[in-house]
């Protein structure tokens, strides 16, 4: 990679920040049906119980369900997790906006030429 | 008319000819159209004409007369009233014309009686007609003199210009164009009136309009009284004779009655000062002064001033003084005066009266102020009563015009007022109305365009009209079911859409129409072999999650690698801590993410296999049994305990 540009940190954070709540919210209802799986499950268990079938099946069911409510109870957490990170990244692009669109409008405006090799110290502020 | 009077009228002898000649008649009669009508009177005689004409020696002539007559009475009968005696000598000549003719004397005899009985009949008529019209005209008199007291006392001053002259000049129906010409004369409306006193009057008697001029008079004002002082001063013997007449007019104005008394209320308290004379005048002065006197006071003065000259001058003079009172008119001021007639007229009258009074005589003086006291209560009546007369009298022609256009103009102005009213009105409503319908408007648009969307989105799914089984579906037991759905129902659109029911199993409800939910389940579990199929699904799924988890991880891992490089990068770009420390935070918050997505995907896989143990298991402890129940002919094994039996039992040895 180039090195790294004001547009090119916006851009990406901004992608970042869009894919991963996409990516949350897909999450999401994965884990909402996941949910529902390990409930269906743990009806399965129940069903198993009123035909009397044996313990053994019954109790592997019901670990069944808990394990995949585990799932379900993961995903969600990566959801957060995605919705986390995501705003981390609309932070990240509010921040570099905030501090540096105004030197890069600036920058655009300008006609100096050569402008990029100026010493940053050149323009500091007293 | 002719032939239902002709029957009875002709006693015997009358042959068929007799119609034809009252045929003929008719013919004739519309021929010379042009007879006067006076013949009519002989209406009842002609039956016996009709014989007469009928005999062949009859003249043509004769007869056509006869039949002139006759036709022309029948027409307009009416008319013939007035000459009874004229039309009967006609009849006789025709009649003796056509008697000579024919030789029957009894048939002339009869004729004659009966024509006799006719003619007495028809004078009768006529005489009747004429006390019809003398009732009439009382009535229309006694009717005239009720309406308008005040009218009847104008005449009285005219009159008193009048009086005279009617006395030197007059007769009775003399008088009365006389009086009305001069009331036009003088002063309008008034005038009107009077000529109906005076009409009264000549019906009476002759004299009496005379008298009724020289009451009028001092009737109308009491000034007038003065005046009639004046004139019955220049006249002198004919103002004594007026006075009288006076008298008599005053018995016919009698009839008239409401007015007359109180006009006599005026004239006795007149009375007492004044003269005999003077006293009738002012009688009926007393009422004009009653309604006028307010008012008419400056007139009165006029008028006074103008007997005065009536005296110098004679009566043609006095003409003159009405032509002043006339300029009386000029007492429009008076007509102010009527306006506050009511109640103040009293002093003012009176004391104008008592001018005129003055100017006159001393009696009439005294009468006017009579009058004056009555006046008010004639004014009581109102400034009805002083307009009348008050207004009348002393607007100009312009003036009255003036108030007429005003009255016109303001019943326009309030026409058009109501039309504009009713045309705001109409606006306000049209408006209203405009706003709330578009209201409405708005409200169906919205919910037609929400269900063209709605259609839309079931995917172009056929119209309900298209179906053929719109809200039933058979079942498989033959049932009908109706199965409506709530779904999509915006509360507005009433397109209720059926539902298709595709099939019903032992599990599930199938539906066949779009945008229902597919199927409902009852999600019940009932034998090994469902509870297999159901975990297998189970772990396919369970398996693309644990996939699914697996790129998730990897993709998180991948973004937590980014996310450090791009921070790596920000920093090495001299400045933007700020920016780096976000990004830092951002490649946390990547990293953690990447971390849980790696335990997700443990728990995913390990929730897939768990899957897949816990179907092997099942798989392993009744997959025999159910092969077994499938092997066998029965579809079901026993009751298990029916295979309790732990003892062996050896084959029968």
């Amino acid at each position: 990679m180039a090195e790294l540009t004001y547009k090119a940190l916006v851009a990406k954070v901004g992608a970042k920040e869009k894919a991963l709540a996409r990516n949350a919210e897909s999450v999401k209802k994965a884990a909402d049906n996941i949910t529902e799986l390990a409930d269906d499950t743990g009806s399965d268990a129940e069903a198993l119980a009123a035909k009397s079938v044996d313990p053994d099946s019954r109790s592997e069911c019901q670990e069944l369900a808990k394990v995949i409510r585990g799932v379900s109870q993961d995903a969600i957490q990566y959801a957060a997790k995605a919705q986390d990170t995501s705003k981390a990244a609309a932070a990240a692009g509010d921040q570099a906006r905030a501090t540096h669109a105004d030197f890069q409008e600036a920058f655009d405006r300008s006609t100096v030429t050569g402008l990029e090799n100026v010493s940053r110290d050149w323009l500091e502020q007293e | 008319m002719a032939t239902d009077t002709a029957p009875p009228a002709v006693p015997g002898p009358p042959d068929p000819p007799a119609t034809p000649a009252s045929s003929s008649g008719p013919t004739t009669g519309t021929g010379t159209g042009a007879t006067p009508g006076w013949l009519a009177a002989i209406e009842p005689a002609r039956p016996t004409t009709d014989p007469a004409a009928a005999r062949p020696a009859g003249d043509d002539p004769a007869g056509k007369t006869d039949g002139t007559v006759d036709g022309t009475v029948d027409a307009d009968g009416a008319l013939d009233r007035s000459a009874p005696g004229s039309s009967s000598a006609t009849y006789r000549t025709a009649d003796d014309v056509a008697g000579k003719g024919s030789d029957a004397a009894g048939v002339k005899h009869k004729r004659s009686v009966i024509k006799e009985f006719g003619l007495a009949a028809a004078q009768r008529w006529a005489k009747g007609g004429g006390t019809a019209n003398k009732r009439l005209d009382a009535k229309k008199a006694q009717a005239q003199a009720h309406q308008v007291k005040e009218a009847r006392t104008s005449t009285v001053l005219k009159s008193g210009g009048l009086p005279s002259r009617n006395n030197s000049t007059s007769g009775g129906g003399g008088r009365n164009s006389s009086g009305n010409s001069q009331g036009n004369g003088r002063t309008n409306s008034t005038e009107n009136n009077s000529g109906g006193a005076g009409r009264g009057g000549t019906g009476g008697g002759r004299g009496g309009s005379g008298s009724n001029g020289s009451a009028g008079g001092g009737g109308k004002h009491q000034s007038s009284g003065g005046k009639d002082s004046g004139p019955s001063k220049g006249s002198g013997g004919k103002g004594a004779p007026g006075s009288s007449g006076s008298s008599g007019s005053s018995g016919s104005s009698g009839s008239s009655g409401s007015s007359g008394s109180s006009g006599s209320n005026g004239s006795n308290s007149a009375g007492g000062p004044g003269g005999a004379g003077k006293n009738n005048g002012t009688g009926s002065g007393g009422k004009n002064s009653g309604t006028s006197n307010s008012s008419k006071g400056p007139k009165n003065n006029g008028a006074g001033t103008s007997g005065g000259s009536g005296k110098a001058g004679g009566s043609g003079k006095d003409g003159a003084s009405g032509k002043q009172g006339a300029t009386g008119k000029a007492g429009k001021a008076g007509s102010s005066g009527s306006s506050g007639g009511g109640s103040g007229s009293g002093g003012v009258g009176d004391k104008k009266a008592g001018k005129g009074g003055k100017d006159g005589k001393g009696g009439s003086a005294g009468s006017s102020g009579s009058g004056s006291g009555s006046g008010s209560g004639a004014g009581g009546k109102g400034s009805k009563a002083g307009r009348g007369q008050d207004g009348v009298d002393r607007r100009t022609p312009l003036e009255k015009s003036r108030d007429a256009g005003h009255e016109d103009g303001g019943a326009i102005r309030n026409g058009v007022d109501h039309v504009k009213a009713y045309a705001k009105g109409a606006k306000d409503g049209w408006d209203d109305k405009k706003a709330e319908n578009a209201r409405e408007h708005a409200r169906l648009d919205k919910a037609r365009d929400d269900h063209r969307k709605q259609q839309a989105g079931k995917g172009g799914q056929p119209k309900p009209g298209g179906k053929a089984t719109p809200t039933t579906a058979t079942t498989g037991d033959g049932r009908t079911v109706v199965i409506t759905t709530d779904e999509g129902d915006d509360g507005v659109s009433t397109d209720v859409k059926p539902l298709m029911v595709k099939e019903i199993d032992a599990n599930a409800l199938t539906l066949g129409t779009d945008g229902a939910r597919g199927s409902v389940s009852r999600k019940e579990l009932r034998n090994f072999k469902q509870y297999e199929r159901k975990l297998e699904a189970k772990e396919t799924y369970l398996i693309k999650i644990a996939e699914a988890c697996k790129q998730l991880e990897k993709a998180a891992e991948k973004e937590a690698e980014d996310c450090q490089k791009l921070m790596e990068q920000a920093k090495s770009v001299m400045g933007g801590e700020n920016v780096a420390q976000k990004l830092s935070k951002l490649v946390d918050a990547a990293k953690s993410q990447a971390s849980e997505a790696a335990e997700l995907h443990k728990q995913a896989q390990r929730a897939a296999e768990m899957c897949k143990v816990v179907q092997t298991n099942i798989a392993t402890r009744y997959a025999p049994l159910y092969k077994a129940v499938v092997d066998s002919d029965e579809t079901k094994p026993a009751e298990l305990r029916f295979y309790n039996d732990k003892g062996s039992y050896a084959p029968a040895a």
